[in-house]
């Protein structure tokens, strides 16, 4: 073995990471080499050293500062909450009486129009993903779709629509390839890890237009959206056409928690499929 | 009563502040000293301590109870510290305009509160490779912190820092030479 090779593996050999043949091969030139027998023992006396770098205690008052801290916090989630809930309901509450009466008139013949048709397209606004979604919905004339709704309703114009999540999806295949790249530039402009399952990070708001650039250059227009996490809420809780998704509805009502708690953050949601 | 670590953190997911309070304690000293020894600031390191206590506070609603809570508590804590160090770089830097006005030149200005004189060392070495240490990038750091001085294994670092193996392997390999680069002839 060269002294190169050997000086690359001492860290490895030093914490007891490589394999019989290797160890092997590492200690016979260390035996012989007394360059690379000091570069070991220099990288040996400098971990020695590290390790015996003690814990220092905690600032006074610390804990308790923590704990004041943490009562804070708690009062101010409890009335942000109530606060989440009294608004929500009051725009599904609006919902329910508009469509009531929309089925009324529907049903009744009134208008002219089909049951089958209007049904359809209040189904298929209320699950086009897209981040035009609200504009969308307050731009139809169709009687039948949910653009009466947000017209009409009062609590649906209090939904913002203000950029705030950028959606990574990705077939599992996908996310084999590219996962750890996507950490790396999510990381490199400061983003941190919240959440394992989904993978959910946090990123300061003013580098939302980076990256989601270098992430649509990496993996494609077609598997980054970037919305709003209150509209997905609304998509989901307007979705009459199949059973409420409640895993991902309360990962949802879990990020709008976090981006009311730390304003001028973004969040970056990563889903993948089998 | 004291419960065991687990329960604990069931509770506390449960919205019991009591024993969230009784669960970071378990943890609040490792995660002051990592933001320490990534600073080497006494008061910065106590404002860091802070906020990733509060974010575990936060966030511990949605962490599942299946995997490793040490793991994901320096996994929060690693990038905190990561992250105020380089804002504090940042900060810590004069934007200077040179006379043409086309030209920006960062220029690093000394942090006066990271003095060695405010940090009591007994030991000579052990000041130079603190001191060492701080120098590093904060990738760099980190990983020296977590192996060298509090002793975490390969793959727990690998979980904490969402890396793989091989990654882990390089980086420690190359932080530990950069180390050794600066400290030859010291020791």
């Amino acid at each position: 073995m060269e002294c190169a090779q050997v000086q690359e593996l001492l860290s490895e050999y030093l914490d007891e990471m490589l394999g019989s043949s290797l160890k092997e091969e590492v200690e016979k030139h260390l035996a012989a080499c007394d360059k690379c027998k000091k570069e070991y023992n220099l990288l040996k006396n400098i971990i020695n050293q590290c390790n015996n770098i003690c814990d220092e205690d905690l600032p006074d008052g610390f804990h308790e500062k923590l704990c004041s801290a943490i009562s804070k916090e708690a009062e101010s989630r409890k009335s942000e909450r109530f606060g989440w809930v009294r608004k929500y309901y009051k725009a599904v509450a609006a919902l329910v009486v508009i469509a009531l009466s929309l089925g009324y008139i529907i049903n009744s013949g009134v208008l002219g129009f089909n049951n089958k048709k209007s049904t359809s397209s209040i189904r298929n606004a209320a699950t086009d993903s897209s981040p035009n979604m609200h504009s969308g919905l307050s731009t139809s004339k169709n009687p039948g779709s949910v653009a009466s709704k947000s017209e009409a309703g009062a609590g649906a114009n209090d939904i913002s629509t203000t950029k705030n999540i950028i959606s990574i999806n990705l077939n599992s295949d996908e996310y084999k390839k590219y996962g750890s790249s996507i950490t790396a530039i999510i990381k490199s402009y400061g983003g941190y890890a919240i959440n394992e399952e989904p993978a959910i990070y946090m990123i300061s708001a003013g580098e939302m237009d980076t990256v989601a650039g270098k992430l649509k250059q990496k993996l494609g227009s077609g598997n980054i959206t970037v919305s709003s996490v209150e509209s997905q809420i609304s998509q989901f809780e307007n979705n009459s056409g199949t059973k409420p998704d409640t895993k991902s509805l309360d990962t949802k009502k879990y990020e709008l928690d976090v981006l009311n708690n730390n304003k001028g953050y973004i969040v970056i949601e990563m889903n993948i499929t089998n | 009563m004291d419960y065991p670590e687990k329960e604990l953190v069931r509770k506390s997911k449960c919205g019991d502040i009591k024993s969230f309070e009784e669960l970071i304690k378990l943890y609040e000293r490792k995660i002051f000293n990592i933001a320490l020894s990534m600073t080497r600031n006494y008061d910065d390191a106590g404002d860091i301590a802070q906020e990733v206590c509060i974010k575990i506070f936060k966030h511990i609603g949605m962490f599942k109870e299946d995997s490793s809570f040490s793991t994901w508590v320096y996994r929060i804590t690693s990038n905190t510290c990561i992250d105020a160090v380089r804002k504090k770089k940042k900060a810590l830097s004069l934007t200077v305009v040179t006379g043409n006005g086309d030209e920006e030149v960062q220029i690093p200005i000394e942090d006066s509160s990271n003095l060695p004189e405010k940090v009591f060392e007994q030991n000579e070495h052990m000041n130079a490779i603190k001191k060492c240490i701080m120098e590093l990038a904060p990738e760099y750091r980190i990983i020296i912190i977590l192996r060298d001085i509090n002793g975490y294994s390969y793959d727990e670092i690998s979980r904490i820092l969402s890396i793989n193996m091989g990654t882990v392997k390089s980086r420690l390999n190359r932080a530990r030479n950069l180390l050794k680069d600066r400290l030859e002839g010291t020791f």
